[in-house]
């Protein structure tokens, strides 16, 4: 009896038993939340659904669609467009910044402060406050840019300005998220090594070019392909500024499938779409993360 | 050396202490001038929404605009508040936002430590599909979640925002990363001196891991009060809306009252921060592990 | 010419503790000078001082001649080997040894010839191609060395080397440092707190503890001639013995024992005998009571562990909460080195034999050494 106790007792505090105890909670929500949705929803881009009625099935058609639809091409586009010029920008003017930053002087935690707070400013609040700022009659930035002679701009409300205006927008909003991990990764760098290399001659150009430069490799192609991520997965800066617009000129892959699934009642071919952007991200990492590693060198 | 030599070495020793700027380092340093021009285009915005925030709506008409605060019309936050359920708004996301940052500490407290120290019949596969759903954007999962959660009935409740959102993979991640750089032999004593698994993981490793708990928590904060396509698709009373959904459709119906819109936005940045401001060091060093690591 | 000079350097980091006080010293040229002492002592800031990379609080610094205070690492033609190599781990051995003369637009022949003069010195041919992180410490070691060497500097300034290398590499690499500074004669600082390193590798060593010099001088003279209590303590291993004894009447009274004294009476002084300098009393002689406690064969040597009767004294440089063996009642500990001839058991009863002139004498207050 007591054997068979100790038996029980012995089974019930396992390791496999107790572990699965303490890892099913979160394992069960992710497995609900994140797995299964992720096989329905390539499931659902082989069907044709509103979400309401029930689906069925149209097998490669909505992929077949999609080289076809004029808003896709475009939506593609743009997200290109976005993504070239966001990435460098914010990426570089993290550094940049992040140099600048890597001081001991006077007042440099007000000067950090000011460059981190856009960070934790949502989205929305940062639209919002963008939107009054390029106003094009009333906002800051054209009395601004008008001080030093240039435009007066329609920002948003230009066909051709409207996605720029986005990139500065969110480059601002953004910027003080690389220049937190850039900080780190400076701060990392072995204060020896810049030693060794002022001793052995080189000046701040040298240092910077041949010391500082290699040794944040690691942390330049994680910011990169970070950045590339989330500018392709652009939506509420457009849903909110732009709504798509003027007409499509800001129309982004996300934003798109947004309108389909949840406004259109277009859901099979919204997930093709979904599946088809998450293809792009794979590869673009898998491209990015493949010319970094053969470019960078991790330090001992 | 030669004997000049030896008398200026001398000389020079005998000057007093070289004179070190009072004050801190670099007083008047030329990096001023870059910083400066770097922290005011970050801050302008800021500090521009708040002045016309307290303008009358003839003043935001005017142009050219006004740097300096013209008026003190206070009564543009109350006006918000009447205007559209705020208190309701910032209520919910509150309540969204504490409960998921809850759920995650607690769900991937236990799990990151199954994952990290518990030898368990499929954790490697497990570890492995969780990771795998970091890879996969956001966008590819919105529709199957709606269809989930709009089948358990949580359509336009907050239980739609947090269940989904009780644990995610990247704190389960970031903390099985961080146990295990806890050196085991703490919980091998534990385990010796007859403790728990249960008891170890809240008696020991968890008050080891105060930096990572706070770093979880206030990313996890942060995301989830910012959080804006997944309340705009499963919330539409506006009663139950989030503060950013919220503050969207008053964007959409005041686009003209600019001075009642910069005023809702200031009292929606305001918790978040706070928060930042208080746990400066938390954000700054969750934001840096992810690059890091990465 | 190629000489070093600090002239009262003073270095202080805080209002009140000073790193350095009151520091002056000259390296002739081509003198190979080690700084030796505990951490903390200076050694290393007064290193990074000749390098350019502290300015001192107070004093001046010369380097051939030049005063330097104000001259920047990069212009003071001083090469460095840091204690963590500090090598560049994303470049090649190769570049990493050419880099200062790159950076110096050497021009590229010359930057080849020095890179393959220094390479066959130090046996670095078949890992030009390779980086950092493919090496073992030693060979790491040494290319922090190649990268000193190229620069055929005024001056090579070295920070605890070997401090980072297992037991048996750092006797090869000591004879190895020899061998360069013999063949090139460049003017040398070297710091480290190995005394064992000090006395084998100097043409002089300078003694420190807490920011000021103890002594300066060839290591046999400071081994033979400590001239305080830190230095007879800090130099010698194992350590030397540190006894209360007073001087009265024309001899040295020490427990039982008696030496001849030619000096003035003392009342309160330290008695020194290194443990290598302690034999079992033969016939005669003037000796000391000893119990063995603990015996360490070492092979060509026994370390032997005992007490005597007396008080021991402290140096000053002894390492933080030292145990002594056994300290019951009124008897002190101490240490002695035989043949392994002589190995004594546990709990032998034995005299230890004294040298007379092989005797050292401190005085208790100034805890400076008494002359003979």
């Amino acid at each position: 009896m007591a054997v068979r106790g100790a038996n029980i007792r012995r089974a019930v505090t396992s390791d496999h038993v107790v572990g699965w105890a303490f890892a099913s909670p979160a394992v069960l929500l992710i497995v609900v939340f994140g797995l299964i949705p992720i096989v329905w929803s390539a499931l659902l881009s082989f069907q044709k659904t509103n979400l309401l009625s029930p689906a069925h099935w149209v097998g490669l058609a909505n992929y077949r669609a999609l080289p076809k639809d004029p808003l896709f091409e475009q939506s593609m586009v743009h997200s290109a467009i976005y993504t070239v010029l966001f990435v460098p920008f914010s990426v570089a003017g993290g550094l940049l910044t992040a140099v600048a930053l890597n001081r001991p002087l006077r007042g440099i935690r007000i000067y950090r402060t000011a460059v981190f707070v856009p960070v934790v400013v949502s989205t929305i609040a940062t639209v919002i406050i963008f939107l009054w700022v390029f106003d094009p009659n009333f906002g800051l930035a054209n009395w601004l840019l008008g001080k030093v002679g240039l435009g007066p701009f329609a920002f948003f409300t230009s066909s051709n300005g409207a996605l720029y205006s986005i990139v500065a927008m969110t480059v601002w909003g953004w910027i003080g998220f690389n220049v937190i991990v850039y900080l780190a990764a400076l701060q990392g760098i072995p204060r020896e090594l810049v030693e060794a290399a002022e001793i052995d001659g080189a000046g701040a150009l040298g240092i910077f070019r041949n010391v500082t430069l290699p040794l944040l490799g690691p942390v330049t192609l994680f910011l990169v392909v970070w950045s590339s991520i989330n500018a392709l997965q652009l939506f509420d800066e457009v849903y909110l500024a732009t709504n798509g617009g003027p007409g499509t000129a800001t129309y982004v892959p996300v934003f798109y499938l947004y309108k389909l699934a949840f406004q259109g009642g277009i859901a099979g071919y919204a997930a093709a779409i979904a599946y088809v952007l998450f293809a792009v991200i794979l590869v673009l990492t898998i491209v990015q993360l493949m010319v970094g590693k053969r470019m960078v060198h991790y330090a001992p | 050396m030669s004997e000049i030599q030896t008398i200026e070495l001398a000389e020079r020793a005998a000057e007093g202490p070289a004179a070190e700027p009072k004050g801190g380092r670099f007083l008047f340093s030329s990096w001023h001038l870059v910083l400066i021009p770097i922290a005011v285009v970050m801050v302008i915005p800021l500090v521009w929404m708040v002045i016309t925030s307290l303008q009358t709506l003839d003043q935001t008409r005017h142009y050219p605009p006004s740097l300096v605060p013209t008026s003190m019309q206070v009564r543009n936050y109350t006006d918000v508040l009447q205007q559209a359920p705020f208190a309701r708004w910032f209520v919910n996301t509150l309540v969204v936002t504490l409960a998921c940052v809850a759920g995650n500490l607690l769900f991937c407290s236990l799990a990151g430590y199954a994952f990290a120290r518990i030898r368990f019949f499929g954790r490697e596969l497990a570890f492995i599909l969780i990771l795998a759903t970091l890879m996969v954007p956001f966008q590819v999962v919105i529709i199957p979640t709606f269809l989930i959660v709009r089948s358990l009935h949580l359509i336009d409740t907050l239980g739609a925002l947090i269940l989904p959102n009780l644990a995610g993979a990247f704190g389960i991640f970031m903390l099985r990363q961080f146990f295990r750089t806890l050196p085991v032999e703490l919980e091998e004593a534990a385990r010796i001196d007859g403790a728990s698994r249960l008891g170890i993981l809240f008696k020991i490793v968890l008050p080891l891991s105060g930096p990572a708990l706070a770093t979880l928590a206030v990313i996890t904060f942060m995301w989830t009060w910012n959080d804006f396509l997944w309340p705009l698709i499963t919330i539409y009373n506006p009663n139950n809306m989030t503060l950013q959904l919220g503050l969207a459709t008053f964007q959409g119906a005041h686009q003209t009252n600019t001075n009642l819109l910069m005023a809702a936005n200031v009292m929606s940045m305001l918790p978040v921060l706070l928060l930042f401001f208080v746990a400066q060091r938390y954000f700054v060093r969750g934001i840096a592990t992810t690059g890091l690591k990465g | 010419m190629a000489e070093v000079r600090l002239e009262h350097v003073t270095k202080r980091f805080s209002e009140d503790v000073a790193a350095l006080d009151d520091l002056t010293l000259e390296v002739a040229d081509g003198e190979f000078l080690i700084l030796v002492g505990p951490s903390g002592c200076g050694k290393t800031t007064a290193l990074r001082l000749v390098a350019g990379l502290e300015k001192p609080t107070s004093g001046a610094i010369a380097i051939g001649g030049r005063i330097v205070n104000d001259v920047t690492p990069r212009d003071r033609d001083i090469a460095m080997v840091f204690q963590n190599y500090a090598l560049y781990p994303h470049m090649t051995v190769h570049r990493n040894l050419a880099f200062g003369l790159k950076e110096r637009r050497t021009p590229k022949p010359e930057i080849e010839r020095r890179v393959r003069e220094a390479s066959a010195i130090l046996g670095l041919d078949d890992l030009l191609g390779r980086r950092p992180a493919q090496l073992s410490g030693g060979q790491r070691q040494r290319v922090a060395m190649g990268r000193a060497l190229v620069r055929e500097p005024k001056a090579f300034l070295l920070d605890e080397p070997l401090s980072n290398l297992d037991a048996k590499l750092r006797v090869q690499m000591r004879a190895e440092l020899k061998r360069i500074h013999q063949r090139l004669g460049i003017t040398t600082i070297y710091v480290t707190h190995d005394q064992v390193e000090a006395m084998t590798l100097g043409d002089r060593i300078v003694v420190m503890s807490n920011g000021r010099v103890q002594q300066i001088g060839k290591p046999q003279e400071v081994y033979r001639r400590p001239q305080n209590l830190f230095v007879a303590g800090f130099i010698g291993s194992p350590p030397m013995n540190l006894l209360r004894g007073r001087c009265a009447d024309g001899s040295i009274r020490l427990g039982d024992l008696d030496l001849p004294w030619s000096g003035p009476d003392a009342a309160e002084v330290a008695v020194g005998f290194r443990p290598e300098d302690l034999r079992p009393a033969g016939d005669g002689g003037p000796s000391l009571e000893f119990v063995v406690d603990v015996v360490e064969p070492l092979g060509n040597e026994v370390v032997v562990h005992g007490t005597t009767a007396g008080t021991a004294v402290e140096s000053g440089a002894e390492e933080e909460a030292e145990i002594p063996l056994v300290a019951e009642g009124a008897r002190a500990a101490i240490t002695a080195v035989f043949a392994p001839a002589d190995e004594p058991a546990p709990g032998d009863h034995m005299r230890l034999g004294i040298v007379p002139d092989r005797v050292h004498l401190f005085d208790l207050h100034t805890r400076e050494a008494i002359g003979r």
